[in-house]
């Protein structure tokens, strides 16, 4: 396992570039991100473990970042103070370009993995919007009327994004379609729904609304998603079932902060919660019942060797299959594989 | 559409299809949709109203009532609120200059007519006006303003700012001018008062004056200010501390009338604040209390929102600083300190001059390297980040959005952070499962993906 301090600053999220197996770049902020400045931290893996090899400092907190799938030097960020910053590692130390519309916390940004022309950014003033990066203005932007912690742009299709939401519903959006009255919004699942078909010893019924945090498309099955949030429960959703859930992972004892399907794996996730640890699940859907994705999920793993509440993960897209990276407040970042961590 | 494309072709059938063109593609909002502000379809409570009334108009009938008009912004009250002396004494003397029918017009100070004895609409605008330059009351140049100024004096001036003791002997004197009895004398003794006064203050001018005026220039200067600040007592004297910081300044700068107004209860939003930022690392705290993990134990995040539940730390501005009542000496493991002591060069406490941050007045002159091409392509004008000297996205001055953000923004923060940690009361109604019995399960199930294992 390897380890980088991000001294005097919280991580709240951490992701590799897509074009370099070796980098790494971590988004932080001052005083746990409720004041104070932030900072994004490029990183190398070398030889001799983790070393920083450029920051950027910014007034807000960061909150989020994505590599850019156009240029292998630069990253969006999404800041505390409502803009989004695109950075350019080999270009001084200020970004180089930046959009502000957002009125409040800008809490995600996600490149688009297809069309590689945009991205978007969700924030907390409720909206999702979706921007090109050498247009000023943002191109559409998607209502959802509550605050919105996560969004995506499938892995599968350009004009599909997804988002969830304080008010425990996922979002499905349709950019193909025309903007009418509904604004591209074709779905919207109920998290707290009960599952379609009921696990035996576990109980689903009639759970509470609570806040989404995360959510993250599945990279091989083109309709399958997993969110999790508040009441620390993950849940994978079947998009040709938009009812409600397909599984649910109970098991963290906080919120949820993020999963991550992996990579190379069609049937596993990876979580970071508020209960300090990050854990690795099946959603049981490659096993002996056919695969139909619909099989009893478990907790394969856990890694505890976070302090303090686990804000960020994201598997390597490179090499072996069970490398990850996460992040937590308590100024870490730990670079780790998974199978390491497996109950044998 | 299609099958007008094709066989015989007239002018009306060129017609028709100019019209039944689908268009709902162009007419897509992206222009419309990238400005939140715009976009909300607020009605108008007035729409409508004046309806009747122009009809009335036209058909020459006598106006209506006007009384049914609501100004439809939230503006004048607030700001009537915030001049209640001098919008009262004003109104009055100027009601009191009408009745003696002097042959001049109506000074500006007349925003708030008691009464319908204008249109409704010029009311509507003139409080707009108002709203918008809150300065045309003192600054107003009318000879009148001026007198009254004058008989006030350069205290009793100032004394409509900033001053923190608004004494109540000015009050009497600032209205006391409501002229019963105009004469020429008295207009010339006023102005004698007022040079006497001037000269008299001029000499001595303190440095708290000088600073007051410079304040008082700088809210001048301010394009345009957030309605829902609310500036405190730190936040003047942060304002007062940050006069050679122009731009920084800006986020500071208030109409003197606002700033005059928490000056009535010094302190208190504060306070207010304060007590909404333990409130919640109270709430916090009791979530959390019957964890007791080492990890969660020795959490510092949670011994911060201890110590802010103590009242030991508090936010000013962009820093938590520790209370000049927290007398502990065991601070040592606190990360505040530790940031503080092992990576000097970053201390977090010391601010990063906002100019200095995220926008690069020399871009154009850095050496070429890996992504100046990129650069040079952003670069382009009408291209965010174009145009080095001023990129409108990463301009130093905080847009009105900006300023939005800022007001109690840690307590928002905060709140909004800690709803997203852990489950609301609401949501934690019993679900019938420990969480944690199913993981047990897998556990003893031995489990392991083959995929992991291979």
């Amino acid at each position: 396992m390897l380890e980088f301090r991000t001294a005097g600053f919280n991580p709240y999220s951490v992701k590799y570039s897509p074009f370099f197996d070796s980098r790494l770049a971590v988004s932080a902020g001052a005083n746990f991100g409720l004041v104070g400045n932030g900072r994004l931290f490029i990183l190398n893996l070398t030889a001799e473990g983790i070393v920083c090899e450029k920051f950027f400092e910014t007034q807000d907190c960061l909150f989020d970042l994505t590599w850019s799938e156009q240029h292998e030097n630069q990253l969006l960020t999404a800041g505390g103070d409502g803009s989004i910053k695109l950075f350019d590692i080999g270009v001084g130390e200020f970004p180089v370009a930046g959009w502000q519309e957002h009125g409040r916390e800008v809490f995600s940004v996600h490149w688009n993995l297809v069309n590689k022309n945009t991205f978007l950014s969700s924030s907390w003033d409720g909206t999702v919007k979706i921007w090109a990066p050498e247009r000023k203005e943002s191109l559409v932007t998607l209502p959802v009327h509550s605050c919105v912690y996560s969004a995506e742009f499938s892995p599968h299709h350009p004009d599909i994004v997804t988002c969830v939401s304080r008010d425990s519903h996922l979002r499905v959006f349709d950019l193909r379609q025309k903007p009418s009255a509904q604004n591209h919004l074709t779905l919207a699942i109920p998290i707290h729904a009960p599952l379609k078909i009921p696990i035996p010893d576990n109980v689903t019924g009639g759970v509470q609304p609570s806040e989404c945090l995360t959510h993250d498309w599945n990279k091989y099955r083109d309709s399958v998603l997993a969110t999790a949030g508040v009441d620390g429960t993950i849940r994978t959703f079947d998009l040709r079932a938009p009812s409600g859930p397909v599984n649910v992972l109970p098991g963290h004892e906080y919120a949820v902060r993020r999963v991550s399907w992996s990579p190379h794996l069609s049937d596993t996730l990876l979580s970071a919660s508020y209960d300090m640890s990050c854990r690795v699940w099946t959603d049981g859907s490659t096993q002996d019942n056919g695969g139909s994705g619909v099989g009893f999920g478990r907790e394969l793993g856990r890694m505890d060797a976070h302090t303090e509440f686990a804000m960020g993960v994201d598997w390597c897209m490179f090499g072996a299959e069970g490398w990850c990276s996460t992040c937590a407040w308590d100024e870490k970042v730990l670079v780790w594989d998974v199978r390491d961590f497996m109950r044998r | 559409m299609a099958d007008a494309a094709c066989g015989p072709s007239n002018s009306l059938q060129q017609f028709k299809q100019q019209t039944q063109l689908d268009r709902t593609l162009q007419q897509d909002r992206v222009t419309s949709r990238s400005r939140p502000g715009q976009g909300f379809r607020s009605a108008d409570p007035n729409a409508g109203l004046l309806d009747p009334e122009f009809e009335a108009f036209q058909a020459g009938l006598p106006p209506p009532d006007f009384q049914t008009f609501q100004p439809h912004h939230p503006g004048p009250p607030r700001f009537q609120q915030a001049f209640p002396e001098p919008a009262q004494g004003s109104s009055s003397w100027a009601s009191d200059f009408q009745r003696m029918s002097l042959a001049s017009p109506p000074p500006m100070q007349q925003q708030h007519p008691v009464g319908p004895s204008s249109s409704n609409w010029a009311q509507d605008f003139r409080s707009n006006i108002a709203q918008s330059a809150p300065r045309a009351q003192n600054s107003s140049p009318s000879p009148f303003a001026f007198q009254q100024g004058a008989r006030l004096g350069m205290n009793g001036y100032q004394s409509n700012f900033a001053q923190p003791a608004y004494s109540p002997s000015m009050q009497s004197k600032g209205k006391e001018p409501v002229m019963e009895q105009f004469d020429e004398a008295a207009f010339e003794r006023a102005f004698d008062m007022a040079k006497e006064d001037m000269m008299a203050d001029v000499a001595p001018v303190s440095a708290v004056d000088d600073a007051q005026m410079n304040q008082e220039v700088e809210s001048m200067s301010a394009a345009k200010a957030e309605e829902s600040h609310q500036l405190n007592q730190q936040d003047v004297e942060q304002s007062l501390s940050d006069l050679h910081h122009p731009l920084d300044s800006n986020e500071h700068a208030l109409p003197e009338g606002m700033i005059r107004e928490e000056h009535k209860e010094p302190g208190q939003n504060t306070r207010n604040e304060d007590d909404a930022l333990a409130a919640t690392a109270q709430e916090l705290l009791e979530k959390v209390e019957n964890n007791q993990t080492d990890k969660f134990r020795n959490s510092q995040f949670l011994g911060l929102m201890r110590r802010l539940r103590d009242r030991e730390v508090k936010v000013e501005g962009d820093k938590m600083v520790e209370t000049t009542a927290s007398t502990s000496t065991s601070t040592t493991d606190h990360p505040l300190n530790t940031t503080a002591t092992s990576t000097p060069r970053f201390n977090n406490s010391e601010q990063i001059p906002r100019h200095e941050q995220d926008h690069d007045p020399n871009r154009h002159q850095r050496p070429i390297d890996d992504g100046a091409d990129v650069v040079n392509l952003l670069s382009q004008p009408g291209l965010p980040g174009g145009e080095p000297s001023t990129p409108p996205s990463l301009a130093p001055d905080p847009s009105p959005s900006n300023l939005d953000l800022t007001e109690d923004m840690e307590r928002r923060r905060l709140g909004d952070l800690w709803r997203s940690m852990l489950p609301s009361s609401s949501a934690e109604s019993p679900r019938g499962l420990d969480p944690r019995a199913h993981s047990v399960g897998a556990e003893q199930s031995g489990f392991a993906s083959p995929a992991f294992t291979a």
